[in-house]
């Protein structure tokens, strides 16, 4: 491809407006993590919108039609393509923009057109169709250590359910305490669920989707989907945001119509429980605990009561709140596929997360995803502050016994 | 066309001028339109339909900057009021362009001469709160280039109405001349050319947010209401 080629292939008709609509007035950097850690003017929202107005121009304006567009300096176009993978794609900026700008799903987009004209993805990114194609996952893991490592010995999962559990890669291989956790609790409820055998379990997509290679998304979607379907499955349980944002918003595009079952975040449908008496947690914990929201599970589906939902029924807990919570969360560096090739950017952001934390008196940090779980735990390494680190599944299941109703 | 005095030949040079930078403006928004409209592999958005309650919210966010007042309370205050003034401003402006003058138009007279006072004190206030007070770490020089115009554009317009009174129906004369194809003279006055060959730099540096801005600001209503149908109310 050509650096002279038309670079709004990708992107919806509303995201070209969206590029128009900023004003570049700078107030999202007060809001981004990776300007918390790196103060790049480069990688700053507005910075980043500017230069692609400048390919859009440069390509398609109106001079580029009179006379012909004009070639891009590789050079200017490999930095952007860096910019745009250093972000964590955590909407932060787009939830403080003033003129409303979906920064959430834009970066992903400018991200696959960078693909496309190959230029991205930098670095491990590289690898994941590969390893998604022959594995089933973007770690390169075997299928058959996906459940083995974690699974519960005493709990049994159905061949049918019209409940299922999708545990995802991430949590299978890099945060097994909290699909542990996960499993537990589900058992716990007493309710009959299903689980794909460890080969089918394939990735959700949402690493492919999130660096923009998008070849192999449909293709994921329809084998999950119909596998699920075919175990007869009404209501899909999945404790991983970024899983469950593309499953929600993604999802049905990929596989052309309406999913055949619900999506449900796992913290919904616990809250959902303990609201109706099939859970009750009776054991104390007198400690101060403080959540951290994932930015794709609330600024991204919009789910942050559940979660607190579930921490305020476990007796003698005091919830603390970041200053930034909720749709302001403030990413902890593990987004956007960056942690595996920014490391140093994802640290210094896991370790700001920690520091309020401990700021803040917390006893434990509660997290709900497994990609926050992995990075801050691996910020925690060699930080002279320390707090304990849970998965709110894990701490929910040391707190419940089956048949506990 | 002859006014009752003026410079002829400049008439028609400013005259041309409007006429190319209005033909650009509108090819150039032509164009984005058909950029617009081309088939695209983008993957949508999950948003709601416009109701009423969604638009009723975005005419909000629009006409207050609801989203800039809560992301920073103190450069709202300017922008608004940079905002509304110039509105203001630009609607007093159209007695130059119509005959007989609308009675809205007259009626607005006294608000709109205040607006005139607070267009060039906001902008003041706008780079004084952006360079001075909150040191921004993020300044596009493009916004700064077109600050700076409107600024001189209001101080000279301010300045024909208080200090150099310029020759207001050969303005109208000029103006009236100029969107009647029929190029008039221009009046005596180094000011009002000035003014005006910065009203033709500021229109053709017109930022693409100007009406692109309310457009994202109804989709994030939309998309806002949607995302709780995505996971809630199913």
């Amino acid at each position: 491809m050509k650096n002279k080629d038309s670079f709004t292939q990708g992107l919806t008709p509303m995201q070209l407006m969206e590029l128009d609509a900023c004003t570049l007035c700078g107030e999202c950097l007060k809001h981004c993590p990776v300007q918390d850690v790196t103060g790049k003017e480069a990688v700053s929202p507005p910075e980043k919108i500017r230069l692609f107005r400048e390919f859009i121009r440069a390509t398609e304006g109106l001079k580029a039609r009179l006379f012909g567009p004009r070639q891009i300096d590789r050079k200017l176009l490999e930095d952007f393509t860096r910019a745009v993978y250093e972000c964590t794609t955590c909407g932060a900026c787009g939830q403080n923009c003033s003129v409303g700008i979906f920064t959430q799903r834009l970066w992903p987009a400018l991200r696959k057109e960078m693909v496309r004209r190959g230029l991205g993805p930098i670095g491990p990114q590289a690898d994941m169709p590969g390893a998604i194609r022959e594995t089933g996952n973007p770690y390169k893991k075997p299928s058959a250590d996906r459940y083995r490592p974690w699974f519960p010995e005493n709990v049994s999962v159905s061949e049918n359910a019209e409940i299922a559990y999708y545990a995802g890669c991430t949590g299978a291989y890099e945060a097994q305490p909290m699909v542990r956790g996960d499993v537990l609790v589900l058992d716990a409820i007493g309710r009959p669920f299903t689980m794909l055998p460890p080969e089918d379990e394939v990735c959700c997509g949402f690493p492919l989707f999130i660096t923009g290679q998008h070849d192999m998304l449909e293709d994921l979607t329809k084998r999950l989907v119909e596998a699920y379907r075919a175990r007869g499955v009404k209501t899909l349980i999945c404790s991983c945001p970024c899983c469950v944002n593309i499953m929600a918003r993604d999802w049905p595009a990929f596989y052309g119509k309406a999913l055949p079952f619900t999506i449900r975040h796992i913290t919904q449908y616990v809250a959902d429980a303990i609201r109706d008496k099939r859970l009750i947690i009776r054991k104390e914990l007198k400690e101060r605990i403080i959540y951290h929201d994932p930015c794709y599970l609330s600024r991204g589906v919009g789910i942050i009561e559940e979660p607190r939902t579930v921490l305020r029924s476990i007796p003698g807990v005091e919830l603390l709140e970041f200053d930034r919570h909720g749709v302001n969360s403030r990413c902890c560096g593990s987004g956007g596929a960056a942690r595996k090739v920014f490391h140093e950017n994802a640290i210094a952001m896991g370790r700001l997360t920690i520091d309020e934390a401990v700021a803040k008196g917390a006893d434990k940090l509660v997290l709900s995803c497994p990609a926050c779980y992995a990075k801050v735990n691996e910020s925690m390494e060699g930080h002279e502050r320390q707090v304990r680190i849970v998965d709110l599944m894990e701490l929910v299941s040391s707190l419940v016994e089956r048949g506990q109703i | 066309m002859k006014s009752p005095k003026g410079y002829g030949d400049m008439g028609v040079i400013l005259t041309w001028g409007y006429y190319l930078t209005m033909f650009l403006f509108i090819v150039s928004y032509f164009q984005k339109i058909s950029l617009l409209l081309r088939k695209r592999e983008g993957l949508p958005a999950t948003r709601s339909g416009i109701t009423l309650p969604v638009a009723a919210s975005a005419a909000v966010d629009i006409l207050l900057l609801r989203r800039l007042f809560f992301s920073n309370a103190f450069l709202w205050f300017g922008e608004w009021l940079f905002h509304v003034s110039l509105t203001l401003v630009m609607v007093r402006h159209l007695r130059y362009f119509l005959e007989p003058v609308p009675s809205c138009v007259v009626a607005l007279q006294t608000p709109v001469i205040i607006a005139g006072y607070l267009l060039p004190l906001s902008l003041i206030y706008i780079f004084i709160a952006k360079l001075v007070i909150e040191k921004k770490s993020y300044i596009a020089s493009s916004n700064f280039f077109l600050l700076a115009l409107l600024l001189l554009s209001g101080i000279s317009g301010l300045l024909m109405k208080i200090w150099f009174r310029t020759d207001l129906v050969g303005i109208k004369w000029f103006s009236l001349g100029m969107v009647t194809f029929r190029p008039a003279e221009v009046p005596h006055s180094p000011l009002f050319i000035m003014h005006f060959v910065l009203f033709l730099i500021v229109f053709a540096y017109l930022p693409t947010h100007v009406a692109a801005a309310p457009v994202s600001l109804l989709d994030a209503r939309q998309r806002e209401k949607a995302v709780r149908s995505l996971m809630h109310e199913k």
